[in-house]
């Protein structure tokens, strides 16, 4: 495995640029997030109206039609300046992607010009109660009808359920024969269908970002399958494989660690400040990495177990800055606090063991990469 | 930008050291060795010891990215050569100062590394150079060092004969000597004195060098370790198939990518600065590169000197078993020039005077 070294060019140092003045204006007030934030359609759609969301996407569909490393760009900055991105991020990351690379032409032209307007949000319908790391193990099912498919199951996870307008759903179109791979497809429901009923799923820092999804007897047209019937598996292994490395990964404790450093100065204990340059050297170097993943797919690679191994290192690392951070606080944690920093290190705690879950586990992303270094 | 090497280097350098220092040479060098192994001679007619130096100046030409991939090599083969000290540092400081052509083709160079232990004093007899430097790299085995010294307020860079200091042999985990060299009243004429040096840079200049040797020598570990787990089977199969193997592997390949990563982005920053900017200059602007490529590395050394040998078992703690040729390599490396906690100190310093609404370019750039 290889990582290329690579450096930003004049145009991608320009854009940076260009999202920074954007931030420096219209980032709303208040504590910066860990990671994607809140669900703040306005300044999604601020963003989309400079043409930030849905970077990926041609021309020709609605969207600017830039690289992956111009979408790393703009991503990067706004974690590191705590935006809420969270409207659009899924629809941007994943589900454009997959409609660009599966979808039929029909599909393209309903989705992605909303998807980079930031107008229709998508939830990912993979993991259920019984599938989740085995996720060939769903057990959703689709039937053929007439026009269409009858959809019935339980989704759980579903971050954004409660808010987006649609799920690419991964279920089972026929009996899995020889392998349990075969017989899987990609639907897309419509989350205010008939049948559909959302629950939330509170996590332990008592927010409301994960859903389970019930699907009773959910009519799905033809129109909106993904791809082609049969097919789910290899689709979905494609979408997991390659937006895993990016700085999504790696930013969620970044605002954390700024205002740690703001309340240090050269006076400040040896170890914390050796803390410090120990975390900054190797936040530097897992940025390097993910950016070399991010030039390996425009160079037109398929860096899936790099993009694993990054993933692992990345989610390892973010809980490490925490937990570091925590150890030299040594602060009572609340998390109702007036300071910036003790709120943050407060939240950053409890969402700190779903890092190294969401996405793919660490120990799912350390066979993948095991299987590829003992080829 | 990414600055690449003449596959044809990597080539020449791989089969000198297959004919001539594969591991069982050096095994028996560490065991009965005196003199510098006889592929540092092949090293010399093949123009690897004047690599980086232009040719105007004496030297074979190439860049310091050739160079640094030849001392990466020669680290990942645990090859016992000042190639560091004498090509890298002693090259680039004395090219520097356009004093190349002092040294003798055949000399051998180092450097010693602390520059806070030898003193110049003007006295009648003239200026002379008194003080103790400890664990400096193949003394022994060099003809010449450079030494970092103070003269009152200022910071001299002198070229000294070993001849006329006092050398009492020590050696590093690898069995590289590290030898502890007094100067006393050490009569220092003009020509001796090379010119002011940085002392900054000076340790910078080290703490890359030792970066590259690390990132060698930790992929080295990791080649090793697949080939072993691949081969290796127990319970009937091999062990890389067993997931918590696997899963150690991994991690091993994590912490080797990122100390090459690390490594790989502070070279080619210092070689885009030494296109505009004296090699001193360029040392002081890459810091955080340099500094982030010491303590990744540096890192990575314990843990994958850690998992490695977890994954070897016993075996790999003999000493016919070619891991321990990298991994006590790794274990003295990473506290050279400057260890993990050394650059982290600094690294964090420097990231807190310049504040936190600069943190992000820090990171970023």
């Amino acid at each position: 495995m290889r990582f290329p070294p690579t450096t930003l060019t004049g145009d991608e140092l320009t854009l940076r640029h260009q999202v920074r003045e954007f931030l420096a204006d219209h980032l709303p007030p208040g504590t910066p997030a860990l990671g994607m934030g809140t669900v703040d359609h306005e300044f999604s759609r601020a963003l989309a109206a400079r043409g930030w969301v849905g970077m990926s996407i041609p021309i020709e569909y609605g969207g600017s039609g830039r690289t992956a490393v111009d979408r790393f760009v703009v991503s990067e900055e706004l974690l590191a300046a705590g935006a809420p991105i969270s409207a659009h991020w899924t629809a941007d990351r994943q589900t454009a992607p997959t409609l660009l690379k599966f979808g039929s032409e029909e599909l393209r032209r309903e989705f992605l010009p909303a998807i980079a307007k930031a107008e229709c949000g998508f939830a990912i319908g993979m993991s259920e109660p019984g599938a989740g790391s085995d996720l060939a193990s769903v057990r959703t099912t689709a039937t053929k009808v007439d026009g269409g498919w009858t959809v019935n199951g339980t989704k759980v996870w579903t971050s954004g359920a409660h808010w987006a307008d649609y799920s690419i759903v991964l279920c089972r179109t026929s009996p899995a024969e020889t392998t349990r791979h075969q017989g899987l497809s990609q639907l897309i429901v419509d989350l205010h269908a008939d049948g559909v009923t959302v629950n939330p799923i509170i996590t332990l820092d008592g927010r409301h970002h994960f859903n389970e999804v019930i699907l009773d007897d959910v009519f799905v047209p033809d129109r909106y399958v993904v791809g082609t019937i049969g097919d789910g598996w290899k689709q979905v292994s494609n979408e997991l494989a390659y937006e895993r490395s990016g700085p999504d990964r790696w930013m969620t404790p970044f605002v954390l660690l700024r205002e740690f450093v703001d309340r240090l100065n050269n006076d400040s204990p040896a170890e914390a400040l050796a803390a410090v340059g120990d975390l900054a050297a190797r936040y530097r170097t897992l940025r390097n990495m993910s950016l070399s993943v991010a030039r390996m797919i425009d160079d037109g690679k398929a860096p899936a177990a790099e993009a694993a191994l990054v993933k692992d290192l990345a989610t390892t690392f973010e809980q490490d800055v925490i937990e570091r951070i925590r150890e030299l606080s040594a602060l009572e944690l609340d998390p109702d606090s007036e300071d910036t920093f003790e709120e943050l290190l407060a939240r950053a705690v409890q969402r700190s063991p779903i890092l190294t879950i969401r996405g793919g586990t660490s120990e799912i992303l350390r066979s993948v990469a095991a299987k590829e270094l003992m080829r | 930008m990414t600055t690449t090497v003449d596959p044809m280097l990597t080539d020449t350098v791989l089969r000198a050291t297959a004919a001539e220092c594969d591991t069982e040479a050096v095994r028996a060098w560490e065991r009965t060795g005196t003199d510098l192994p006889t592929i540092w001679k092949t090293f010399r007619e093949l123009g690897l010891l004047d690599l980086a130096v232009p040719e105007d100046d004496g030297g074979s030409g190439g860049d310091l990215v050739d160079a640094l991939e030849v001392l990466r090599l020669c680290a990942a083969g645990s090859l016992p050569l000042p190639y560091a000290e004498h090509v890298v540092l002693a090259g680039q400081w004395l090219t520097a100062a356009g004093r190349y052509r002092d040294v003798q083709h055949e000399h051998v160079v180092t450097v010693v590394p602390d520059p806070h232990t030898m003193t110049l004093t003007s006295t009648p007899a003239g200026p002379q150079l008194d003080g103790t430097a400890r664990r400096v790299p193949w003394a022994r085995h060099s003809d010449q060092m450079l030494i970092p010294c103070r003269r009152n307020d200022e910071h001299l860079l002198i070229l000294a004969d070993t001849a006329a200091l006092d050398i009492t042999g020590r050696r590093n985990l690898a069995a590289e000597p590290r030898d502890t060299v007094r100067a006393s009243a050490l009569t220092v004429t003009d020509s001796m004195i090379i010119g002011p040096v940085d002392q900054a840079a000076w340790t910078l200049a080290g703490a890359l060098v030792r970066s590259v040797t690390l990132a060698g020598a930790t992929q080295r570990a990791l080649d090793l370790s697949i080939e072993y787990v691949k081969v290796r089977e127990q319970f009937g199969r091999p062990l890389g198939k067993f997931q918590a193997v696997g899963h150690m592997l991994a991690r091993t390949a994590e912490d080797t990518a990122a100390a090459r990563m690390a490594t790989e982005s502070a070279i080619n920053n210092v070689s885009q600065l030494l296109v505009e900017h004296p090699w001193e200059q360029a040392l002081r602007a890459a810091e955080t590169d340099i500094a982030t490529a010491k303590i990744v590395t540096s890192h990575a050394a314990t843990s994958v000197a850690r998992t490695a040998h977890q994954m070897h078992g016993a075996m790999g703690t003999t000493v016919e078993y070619d891991l321990q040729l990298s991994t006590r390599r790794m274990w003295s490396w990473r506290e050279e020039f400057g260890g993990h906690t050394f650059w982290s100190r600094r690294l964090g310093r420097l990231a807190t005077t310049t504040g936190a609404q600069h943190l992000w370019d820090l990171i970023s750039r």
